[in-house]
């Protein structure tokens, strides 16, 4: 399976497309996490552990995207896209939408 | 989650081999190939079902799905990597994948943090406050116990002739301080006074009412004063609301600490001395008792109505007074305590006996 954000392959062309694929992952960071990351708002630098729950989100929304294009019988995902949103009351949890075309080349 | 591609021979059907694309997952790889019939399938195997192998002479990684005789080849060592990976973070106890020294490491930096922040909140705020109550000019103390006492009056009525007598009473004992000190007496049936920073001090109808002698006027006041000069109050006051300024700049809520204070002003009514701070009021109280000749059985008194009505329900542990039998006892044994029959101002109990009217 290929997955990239680009349009076209270098070198494989499509040989079918099969759909519009997306898939979505919302996660939440625990109180702790929020706690550091509070914490890291306060005196600055890189919040390691917001970037653990970014991270795991892309990772989560990414297979699903793979899984998905797998059932339609495609071998690449072309013009993946990402989306990165806040959501819940207090903006405290993370939505990582995954967003592409599943095809054949 | 890594994709690979790989050969495939579907078994028990004459379709010929193919090109699928196989998703390693956590616990499973899923391939994706086409059946019989021409459509799309997913098949899943299990990591724990299956054994993979690489072999050098064709270079090329065979996974074998056991006791199914199912076998997909793919090209290169990467596949045999990823699933020999996979499994072994698999295998690896429960513990141990919480648990990395990375985990320490935060776990270690969160703790340090916690308690720097406890440190500050218990210890460095209260200190500061303490430093930088001693530090307030003077003009800035009146003025901030000028406008706690406005917005405290708006919620009382206050007798003026009552308020202007307890002001002459209080006139005519004398008490040296650089603090503009006034009383007022406001109605009320709550046996209660306090002092504000700054000289104001307040006491409430029902608690004048109880009283028998110029002498426990005079100590009640002699009290209050010693919490007005010794700035107990503004001591209290930082103390409290300190811990409070801390939390503010920590979260980035910076007020002007007048605001503050006076946003707080119905908690000063409440606000609770030390139980040294009182001690301390008690005693020099009756040391000013004693200057100005007074007799010192006023402060006696004044606990045995005070007692009466709050009847010291609670444990001397969880109020903030000493128990009035305890403040008793310390008051008589101190060397400052001496009784007297007669008065030896005369004012004074001729303007308590007109505040009693």
């Amino acid at each position: 399976m290929i997955i990239t954000t680009t349009n076209v392959i270098e070198g494989s062309p499509v040989q079918q497309y099969l759909g519009v694929i997306n898939a979505q992952s919302i996660i939440g960071a625990n109180i702790f996490k929020d706690f550091l990351g509070g914490l890291r708002d306060v005196f600055g630098g890189r919040s390691k552990t917001y970037e653990k729950v970014l991270e795991q989100a892309k990772e989560d929304a990414l297979r699903e995207l793979a899984e998905k294009a797998q059932q339609l019988g495609a071998n690449a995902i072309v013009g993946v896209d990402l989306d990165f949103e806040t959501v819940g009351g207090s903006g405290s949890m993370l939505m990582v939408i995954a967003t592409g075309t599943a095809v054949k080349i | 989650m890594q994709s690979f591609f790989a050969e495939y021979i579907v078994p028990g059907t004459g379709i010929e081999p193919q090109t699928i694309s196989v998703l390693l997952l956590k616990k499973s790889i899923k391939l994706g190939y086409k059946n019989e019939e021409g459509h799309p399938q997913v098949e899943e195997w299990m990591l724990n079902e299956l054994s993979s192998q690489y072999k050098m002479g064709s270079n090329e990684t065979s996974v074998i799905l056991t006791g199914k005789g199912k076998q997909l080849t793919s090209e290169g060592d990467a596949l045999h990597k990823a699933i020999i990976a996979v499994k072994e973070y698999n295998a690896l106890p429960r513990h141990k994948k919480i648990l990395t020294p990375v985990f320490y490491k935060q776990f270690t930096a969160a703790l340090v943090m916690l308690l720097l922040l406890a440190g500050g909140y218990f210890l460095l705020a209260p200190w500061l406050s303490g430093l930088l109550a001693k530090k307030l000019p003077r003009k800035y103390e009146i003025s901030l116990g000028e406008k706690v006492y406005n917005s405290l009056m708006k919620t009382y009525t206050i007798d003026e002739q009552k308020t202007k007598l307890a002001g002459n009473f209080l006139a005519e004992l004398n008490f040296q301080s650089e603090y503009p000190v006034q009383v007022t007496v406001v109605n009320s049936k709550q046996v209660n006074a306090f002092a504000l920073p700054g000289g104001h001090i307040v006491i409430y109808s029902a608690l004048l009412g109880k009283m028998k002698d110029h002498s426990e006027l005079a100590a009640l006041l002699a009290h209050e004063f010693t919490h007005v000069n010794n700035r107990h109050s503004t001591r209290s006051i930082f103390r409290s609301l300190g811990s409070k300024a801390f939390l503010s700049l920590l979260f980035g809520r910076t007020g002007m600490l007048t605001t503050l204070v006076v946003d707080n002003a119905d908690f000063l009514k409440s606000l609770k001395y030390s139980r040294s701070l009182e001690k301390e009021a008690d005693i020099e109280g009756l040391k000013l008792l004693k200057e100005k000749q007074v007799d010192g059985r006023g402060f006696v008194w004044l606990m045995q109505h005070l007692g009466e009505a709050s009847k010291d329900v609670l444990p001397e542990m969880i109020t903030s007074h000493p128990n009035i039998e305890k403040r008793i006892k310390y008051l008589q044994a101190s060397e400052h305590f001496v009784p007297r029959d007669s008065a030896v101002n005369k004012n004074l109990p001729a303007i308590f006996s007109q505040l009693m009217q």
